[in-house]
């Protein structure tokens, strides 16, 4: 019953979009079957045009990350690296992305790094605040246990504070992945000229033409990547932290 | 001398007191409990005992055998397997027998599982075969068993009783009656500042049990003090 019930809301969902839809022009809201067929028949440009965006997705995710771990790693040398840091890693989260891309365009030229910086810039506040937390969370009993046996500082954060901060870490992705493509997307939207294709500058172009089946299509397939991002994380922090939190015999 | 609080004081940062010129010798080779209630100090002495802390005044001397500390909660990390945890002071640069403190707490056939898959009681036994792995001279005990059922703490007791005869032992416990069963002497604090209110030692046989003759007197005795 647990799993059937988002399925009987997608159901429902989707049944009462095509009610609708059925009394309504395709180009103000195509049904469910138009939006299927445009997918099929554009399936080349569709395809591409998610690959993309999923590889700048995972770019800036990949981005976001080397510069947060590194970021908190730092921050937990030293509590005056992270009051002096932390208030301009906020800033960064705080100016709207819609804004800067236009700026990343004149810097960057058209193309996928306008797309993998804008999702970088989404996804490293979520990180950076998930991995200081994290490495800070380590239970202190555990971390005079280290002291006791003269641990090295390095041994600790191998040993004790990057597997504590894990589980923080994977929610902080959780976050993340989202974001990710929506960064993506946003950079799409100005930094892209359609070569190579991409979601973004798919829905731009095909908003812009009234096709509105095929930007329907290019928003599932946006909603769809963040999905399986969401999924793969979801996967690998049930194959490792999961295995920690077993029943008792 | 196993440990030696000489005229020890220690303050806390914002300078409330926790000790005074705190004067306390805990003899080698015999387990010495310290009861007192909560907030008194007990835990804090024991990190001095340990070098965790660091005393403002005064000192605190221990023997140069290897220490080791056993807290309330096993403390195991998650994520390694029981061997692992066992192996932890030995990956961190001390030297030890991992096998051997498994298979002495009867743990051996479970070192591939991970502490998540353990009951309380077989965690408790594996944070001693951690705590014993390198033969400490000394060891340091924060309320080990506060966390367990009645059945299970009087198990574990005596795997921990049996384990570490002739080593010494520092016991910190709120709990009267576990503290006359265990210890060759039992030291009631008072404070804070931590004070010594009754120092009782006590010479009955083991194993001992809490409605054994003697014991009942000792405990009034102690509880009187507190």
């Amino acid at each position: 019953m647990k799993r059937a019930l988002p399925l009987l809301v997608a159901i429902v969902a989707l049944a009462a979009w095509w009610a609708v839809a059925a009394r309504m022009p395709p180009v103000l809201l195509p049904t469910p079957l138009e939006v299927a067929e445009s997918a099929w028949t554009q399936r080349d440009r569709v395809g591409e045009a998610t690959w993309t965006t999923f590889l700048a997705s995972l770019a800036g995710l990949g981005t976001a990350s080397v510069f947060a771990i590194g970021g908190a790693a730092l921050f937990q040398r030293s509590r005056w690296i992270e009051r002096a840091l932390y208030p301009y890693a906020l800033l960064l989260q705080t100016v709207p992305i819609i804004a800067i891309a236009p700026l990343l365009v004149v810097w960057l030229g058209y193309g996928t790094p306008v797309a993998i910086t804008t999702s970088a810039i989404v996804c490293f506040f979520p990180i950076l605040t998930a991995t200081n937390q994290g490495l800070r969370a380590a239970d202190p009993a555990q971390v005079e246990l280290f002291r006791l046996y003269g641990a090295s500082r390095f041994q600790e954060l191998r040993l004790l504070r990057w597997p504590s901060a894990l589980p923080f870490l994977f929610t902080g992705y959780r976050a993340a992945v989202g974001l990710s493509v929506i960064g993506a997307i946003v950079g799409e939207f100005v930094g892209s000229n359609g070569s190579p294709a991409s979601l973004g500058n798919l829905v731009i172009r095909s908003a812009g033409s009234a096709d509105t089946p095929l930007t329907f299509a290019a928003i599932i397939a946006s909603t769809g990547l963040a999905l399986i991002l969401f999924g793969t994380v979801r996967l690998v922090e049930a194959r490792t932290i999961g295995r920690w939190q077993g029943g008792s015999e | 001398m196993g440990v030696r609080f000489e005229s020890t004081s220690f303050h806390w940062p914002d300078g409330t007191p926790l000790a005074e010129e705190l004067n306390l010798e805990v003899q080698t080779g015999a387990i010495t409990a310290l009861v007192g209630p909560s907030g008194c100090g007990k835990s804090t002495l024991l990190r001095l005992a340990a070098g965790l802390l660091e005393p403002t005044g005064g000192q605190v001397t221990r023997s140069a055998d290897p220490c080791a500390f056993v807290f309330q909660a096993p403390t195991l990390l998650p994520w390694r397997s029981l061997r692992e945890n066992v192996a932890l002071p030995v990956e961190l640069g001390a030297s030890g027998d991992v096998d051997a403190a498994l298979a002495d707490v009867e743990l051996a056939e479970h070192a591939s599982k991970l502490p998540s898959q353990l009951s309380g009681g077989q965690q408790m036994r594996a944070s001693l075969a951690r705590a014993l792995v390198t033969s400490p001279g000394l060891v340091l005990m924060d309320e080990p068993f506060a966390a367990l059922d009645a059945i299970t703490r009087r198990r574990v007791r005596d795997t921990f009783l049996d384990k570490l005869g002739g080593r010494t032992v520092l016991l910190v416990t709120h709990d009267v009656d576990e503290a006359v069963v265990l210890a060759d002497r039992v030291v009631v604090l008072g404070g804070p500042p931590v004070g010594i209110r009754l120092d009782l030692h006590i010479e009955l046989p083991r194993p001992r049990r809490v409605h054994d003759a003697g014991l009942g007197d000792l405990v009034r005795q102690l509880e009187g003090a507190l």
